[in-house]
């Protein structure tokens, strides 16, 4: 369960390069617990806000607190997990010693190497130079290497990028367990269906601003509708006027389509075949993350 | 000072595992054994027909150049590869975290970016003093080899005179591998930075001070001595003993603070360019 305290702030965070503006005034609040999807088109500059939250490069303006620390210092990055864009590890050693080198960057024992990369499965290859391995394989070392501080966040940015279906599953499945207690995570990704199965708020970022941000619900908007089809339909419509007015139910195309939330669907249900109406069809019409980001948008690509 | 010793530890870790580092060290070893003592021994033990050696000199008086008492000499010069070599490890250490993208992984955890630095110049230097065992080992051996084939007398010079010519090397060696870092941390990889920095010391160093040297000119001689290599060459030569072995320009003593303004003024320009860049 999410808590009030904010894990990572940011005010106002500009980043220009040269003349391109690659952030615009920024601001970010991402509480401790909460699965946190960064949601933006290519180019839209979530890289760049993970970029400068990690202390690799500094913003033109505004100021960001990770972990309660300034982003890049030891205090933030001791808490903080982190994979930006591809990983990156040393080919000609193995992913032991990948690790073994970050575990003794950190001053950590090396006895957390063996539980992570039993996390992401990747003990039977630890052996074995990293320049051999799979892109997955890559990308759950590179998890690896973020759960060797324990973190209290991870950061993830767009991490099953290049990996095959079974690996996107696995590696959504693995996100999922790091999310577990008061753990945060910012994940990262231009792929919507991943946010919407794993995040609890959403951010959406684009042209450097962050023009929407809420739960998956709440950017679906209050209003939700549900699809019927019944005969008789004289019938059925009388007792769905009766029950949720006449506003907010409309017959298009041979079905019903109520404004009424899919936890009502089982009582307008058992109404209809009380009334003697059969119903052939009862289906949630709520708006997908899709039609929202698109929305929110303007339908630019990238995704 | 604790996450200074972390890093050392995870920057040799990767350092003494990387096969590059050790095919430099055979190169070195293999060029100062193959070119500074087999051949020019074989070639003095049977001389070309019509192969005039200088006045007052034999081929068995220069093969003595060859034997254990001069081997400090030899062994300062790497066979000629000394620098070029640190300077190729500097660049490695530096130019191929950036093609790897392993400065991101680095940088995001504990240890700030000049700790990090810190380390890596640790590490070169403990690296280069592997080197410089290795090149003296070998030429120690080779010289005493030599000696023992020929039958002559096997005398090794003072243990001091060694210690003090090794710890000259990496010096010297030092000064190169930094000027190597500086120069990946300015152009961010490591084709760039080695193809620039081994034709300033092949061309600059070496061909035009050499050559202009040759000629006696004295603007030649009084500009070198604001050059660090000339100033590198100064102090390997005042280990070598020998007719013509020291230079007449440079001091030692002069060589040597010379030396480590140049080692200073790379380290300051590394850490600038690691502590204000982004790192993308």
């Amino acid at each position: 369960m999410p808590s009030s305290e904010p894990i990572v702030e940011a005010r106002g965070l500009s980043k220009r390069y040269g003349t391109v503006r690659a952030l615009e005034g920024l601001d970010l609040h991402i509480r401790r617990g909460e699965v946190y999807g960064f949601l933006g088109p290519n180019g839209a500059g979530k890289t760049t806000t993970l970029r400068i939250l990690a202390g690799l490069v500094r913003p033109t303006s505004g100021s960001a607190l990770v972990v309660g620390h300034r982003p890049g210092s030891p205090g933030s990055l001791a808490r903080t997990g982190w994979l930006i864009e591809t990983p990156n590890f040393y080919p000609y050693l193995s992913g032991y010693d990948n690790l073994l080198a970050l575990a003794r960057s950190c001053g950590l024992d090396r006895r957390r190497i063996g539980p992570a990369l039993d996390t992401v499965e990747l003990t039977s290859r630890a052996r074995d130079r990293y320049g051999t391995y799979s892109l997955g394989m890559k990308q759950r070392l590179a998890v690896a290497a973020a759960l060797l501080k324990e973190p209290d966040l991870f950061v993830l940015d767009e991490p099953t990028n290049g990996l095959d279906p079974q690996g996107m599953a696995d590696m959504r499945e693995l996100i999922r367990r790091l999310a577990v207690g008061q753990r945060t995570v910012l994940f990262a990704s231009h792929l919507l269906g991943e946010v919407e199965q794993i995040c609890t708020r959403i951010g959406v970022i684009q042209h450097g601003r962050l023009i929407a941000e809420g739960t998956i619900d709440e950017l679906r908007g209050g209003v939700r509708r549900l699809w019927i089809r019944a005969q008789p339909v004289d019938r059925a419509g009388q007792v769905l006027e009766r029950m949720l007015g006449a506003d907010a139910v409309a017959h298009v195309d041979g079905r019903f389509v109520l404004r009424a939330g899919s936890e009502r669907a089982a009582e307008i249900n058992r109404e209809l075949v009380l009334a003697g109406v059969a119903v052939s069809e009862v289906r949630a019409a709520e708006r997908s993350l899709e039609d929202v980001f698109l929305e929110l948008t303007g339908g630019e690509g990238g995704l | 000072m604790h996450d200074l010793f972390n890093s050392i530890r995870a920057e040799w870790l990767k350092t003494r595992k990387r096969p590059a580092v050790w095919v430099l060290a055979g190169v070195l070893v293999s060029v100062l054994v193959a070119f500074g003592y087999a051949l020019p021994w074989a070639v003095l033990s049977h001389p070309p027909p019509g192969t005039r050696f200088g006045p007052g000199t034999s081929p068995t008086q220069l093969k003595q150049l060859l034997y254990p008492a001069h081997f400090v000499g030899d062994a300062l010069g790497g066979g000629g590869l000394a620098g070029p070599i640190a300077l190729i490890l500097g660049v490695l250490l530096v130019g191929s975290e950036y093609g790897w993208g392993t400065f991101k992984t680095i940088l995001t955890q504990r240890p700030g970016r000049l700790h990090n630095l810190a380390a890596r110049i640790v590490v070169l230097y403990a690296t280069l003093v592997v080197y410089v065992l290795m090149v003296f080992a070998a030429a120690a051996g080779s010289s005493a080899v030599l000696a023992l084939i020929d039958g002559a007398a096997i005398r090794w010079p003072g243990v001091w005179e060694v210690v003090r010519a090794m710890a000259a090397a990496v010096f010297i060696d030092g000064w190169w591998g930094l000027f190597g870092m500086a120069m990946a941390f300015l152009f961010r990889q490591s084709a760039l930075a080695l193809g620039l920095g081994l034709a300033y010391s092949f061309i600059i160093e070496g061909l035009v001070f050499n050559v202009l040297g040759a000629l006696g000119s004295a603007v030649v001689r009084s500009v070198e001595r604001f050059f660090p290599g000339q100033n590198a060459q100064a102090l390997a030569a005042s280990f070598t003993s020998g007719p013509g072995a020291t230079s007449a320009t440079i001091g030692a003593t002069e060589a040597t603070l010379v030396l480590c303004l140049y080692c200073l003024a790379a380290v300051a320009v590394s850490a600038l360019l690691l502590r204000l860049r982004d790192v993308t």
